[in-house]
């Protein structure tokens, strides 16, 4: 019976992992919560979000003021780009984040907030009649152009009523 | 096989990235930054020292047949911890790494040490054995991601602050810096120099031996 060790042994480390997986992935959910809350409240500016089956409705003081939703573009110069965009009822974005991307290291990724303050720009910008500046007006950035570019269409249409 | 050995072994003279050229896709992909290199060092010495540990320690109880499989069970129970405790603990970290975490079972360095080593020596050298295969592979880890942070980003301990809780060290030199070290042939170009190093250093010392 070759089979037998082996086989007990398979047992004991799937119950060793089934319970360190019962134990952590509260704390571990919770700590995902708690990431995605910091970038989402840091783009409102601490309003209130509450979840809506389209994204969140942003709120202060039981006042809607505005929507943050996810996008993905496949614009992006190697696959998908997620992003989290923030505008207000009058169609002024609040704040862009990025969620996930794989563009180019030391490229591309200059649309990460840890990398530059690109992203920034799209800040008070909105689509045309707004009056505001227009969020397709944001300048590409030469040598990231393919991929700043798939940001601004993205946020663009996310924006568009 | 004595502790000196072992330790000699493992730092330098059969280093598990320098000269046995194992574990090349976590520390090319990962190596472009001092934090994501700490965050990855560790956690692979982590993984090799405890898969040694149990290894060595069923090495009586396991045929020619099953060795294999068995090894590879243990390493990947391991790396699901790992990976599993990252998360817990480090969680910006683990969204930055996280990838090549579960790929650590992949790493050659890992059964390589199982089956050469934790299986046919005591507890304790295998033990002895994991910890210095993990530090020497760390090491080489961290000289990488050092240089390449420095000449590619002008900067060196950028974001070991955020990815590990630790206090903000960082430094800037210069505000851009050369692009090519960031990317992929940037870490082929900083492993060759290392080992063109290491082999510089062993042939003086050779030389003078004689």
């Amino acid at each position: 019976m070759k089979i037998l060790r082996p086989t007990v042994l398979a047992l004991v480390c799937g119950l060793l992992l089934a319970t360190a997986n019962r134990q952590m992935h509260g704390v571990i959910d919770d700590n995902r919560r708690l990431h995605e809350e910091r970038v989402f409240y840091g783009m409102v500016d601490g309003a209130d979000l509450v979840a809506t089956p389209a994204g969140w409705e942003i709120s202060r003081q039981g006042q809607l003021i505005g929507y943050l939703k996810e996008t993905t573009t496949p614009r992006g110069y190697n696959g998908d780009i997620t992003l989290l965009v923030a505008y207000s009822t009058e169609g002024i974005i609040l704040g862009v984040r990025v969620s996930h991307h794989r563009e180019t290291p030391g490229i591309g990724d200059i649309i990460e907030t840890g990398v530059s303050d690109w992203i920034h720009g799209f800040k008070e910008t909105g689509f045309e009649g707004t009056g505001a500046e227009s969020t397709q007006e944001i300048d590409a950035v030469s040598g990231a152009t393919i991929t700043t570019r798939a940001v601004i269409q993205a946020v663009a249409e996310t924006v568009q009523p | 096989m004595n502790a000196r050995t072992i330790t000699r072994d493992g730092l330098w003279r059969n280093n598990p990235a320098l000269v046995q050229l194992l574990g090349l896709c976590p520390l090319l992909a990962v190596s472009g930054s001092f934090a994501t290199s700490l965050g990855l060092g560790l956690a692979t010495l982590f993984v090799l020292t405890a898969a040694n540990l149990v290894i060595s320690l069923l090495r009586s109880q396991l045929d020619e047949e099953t060795r294999l499989p068995v090894q590879i069970l243990v390493i990947a129970t391991f790396v699901t911890l790992a990976d599993l405790s990252l998360q817990y603990w480090f969680f910006e970290l683990h969204q930055r790494i996280g990838l090549f975490v579960a790929l650590i079972v992949t790493n050659c360095t890992l059964l390589g040490r199982a089956e050469a080593f934790a299986s046919r020596n005591p507890v304790a050298a295998a033990v002895l054995d994991g910890i210095m295969m993990g530090l020497g592979f760390l090491l080489v880890l961290l000289v990488m991601g050092s240089v390449r942070e420095i000449l590619g980003r002008g900067t060196l301990f950028a974001g070991l602050d955020r990815l590990t809780g630790l206090p903000d060290v960082s430094m800037t030199f210069a505000d851009s810096g050369f692009l090519l070290m960031i990317l992929p042939p940037g870490a082929f170009l900083t492993l060759g120099c290392l080992i063109a190093l290491k082999n510089l250093v062993d042939g003086t010392n050779d030389g003078e031996a004689r």
